[in-house]
């Protein structure tokens, strides 16, 4: 029975939690004792305090309109009152930010900006909508339909019109535009900053099929059969061999020296061709610094 | 129009009223309010009450222990709660006097 008056009693504090906390506490000192005289009676006549009372919230509700206090603040009431507060715990960020740019409040440089995330938003959208539609199952910096980008630039004028547009929309409708306006920003947000990731990826990774008119990539995965061994100025050494450490067995690849190259090799690698050709005539900054430079590696010209 | 909307303007006289002759603690006075006629009124309208006349300075409290069960607050009805029950009173029987023959020229 105790166990049921310390709970019903704490669920009627709950639901008094927003009252001023002297009244709060001098009101729920008293109420276990007194509730504890209803369980008693309650208990002669069989049934429990929550049936003899009604829910705790009902009884918080009674009770709290005889202290003459108003109702609970309604859910929305409660929410625009944290608003207000989080905003006030801001507003002091949002000058000092505002000031290193020149404005009064950091917003007031984001409002300005409003138009520039408007095209840009019409452009991912474009995007979005040529990566589904389009030829191909990624994004194009141009949209390409038909094997062209004709309808992919018009996509991307009527994306950034639209764009301008529902922002303009937004800025003077009602909520539900706003949270239609919201969900789609993030949305696009979100697909922009994963084609970012993606391009940015894309421009990073090694190039495998290497060819004469491609500059020289840097791999870390590879498994070659046939190499060439440079020294810090780019110039093909040798004859050598690689021992992997770990085995501590020759590397199975051929190691290709200028010496005894022969034309096929020239005519396979061209690369090879270039470096020999290029450590026959050591370059001016070459024979001037014996000091190891970082990017050896020539781009190679035919 | 039920009892319990009418309850909220007098439940402050009634509860004076039924301290004017002996102290008693919250829900022995729930029990004469309810013996008196008063059979919709609320526990917790009663317990608020209490607190709210305590706080206002009509009533004075002490606590009484109890052999079996919780200790009990008692209340009672000091000077100013008098002086708030004499003047209660009055506007109450005033008020009801209008209120009667009110009720009177329309039937």
């Amino acid at each position: 029975m105790n166990a049921e008056i310390a709970k019903y009693a704490a669920a009627v504090g709950a639901a008094l939690a927003d009252l001023p906390e002297n009244t709060r506490n001098e009101l729920m000192d008293d109420l276990p004792e007194h509730l504890a005289e209803v369980a008693a009676e309650a208990e002669a006549e069989g049934v429990s305090l929550a049936e003899r009372l009604g829910p705790p919230a009902v009884y918080a509700a009674e009770l709290r309109a005889s202290l003459g206090h108003a109702d609970a603040p309604s859910r929305s009431a409660r929410w625009s009152e944290r608003r207000a507060r989080v905003k006030a715990r801001v507003q002091p960020l949002n000058v000092r930010i505002g000031r290193i740019f020149g404005y009064a409040h950091l917003t007031d440089l984001l409002r300005q900006l409003h138009p520039a995330w408007w095209v840009l938003r019409g452009y991912v959208a474009a995007l979005v909508i040529g990566m589904l539609l389009g030829d191909e199952g990624h994004p194009r910096v141009i949209p390409q339909f038909g094997g062209n980008g004709v309808i992919g630039v018009a996509l991307i004028v009527a994306g950034i019109i639209g764009s301008i547009w529902l922002g303009r929309a937004t800025a003077n409708g009602g909520r539900k535009t706003r949270i239609f306006s919201g969900v789609l920003s993030a949305g696009l947000a979100l697909f922009a900053f994963a084609v970012a990731v993606a391009a940015d990826e894309a421009m990073s990774r090694p190039d495998y099929n290497y060819s004469a008119d491609q500059s020289v990539v840097y791999t870390s995965q590879w498994q070659p059969t046939d190499v060439v061994v440079v020294d810090p100025q780019g110039h093909p050494v040798g004859p050598v061999g690689i021992v992997d450490l770990d085995s501590q067995n020759y590397w199975s690849v051929n190691v290709h020296t200028c010496e005894n190259m022969l034309p096929w090799e020239g005519d396979r690698w061209p690369l090879l061709h270039v470096l020999c050709r290029q450590a026959a005539v050591p370059s001016p900054s070459a024979s001037a610094s014996v000091q190891p430079s970082a990017s050896p590696l020539p781009t190679p010209t035919r | 129009m039920d009892t319990t909307q009418l309850l909220k303007g007098v439940l402050d006289l009634a509860v004076l009223a039924v301290l004017r002759e002996e102290d008693g603690y919250g829900y022995d006075i729930l029990r004469r309010l309810r013996t008196a006629g008063l059979e919709e009124i609320g526990d917790a309208s009663v317990y608020g009450t209490l607190r709210r006349l305590f706080a206002a300075g009509y009533l004075t409290t002490y606590v009484v222990p109890s052999e079996e069960g919780p200790h009990r607050k008692y209340y009672s009805l000091n000077p100013a709660g008098r002086t708030q029950l004499k003047n209660g009173g009055e506007i109450w029987r005033g008020f009801a006097t209008t209120m009667d023959t009110l009720l009177q020229e329309t039937r």
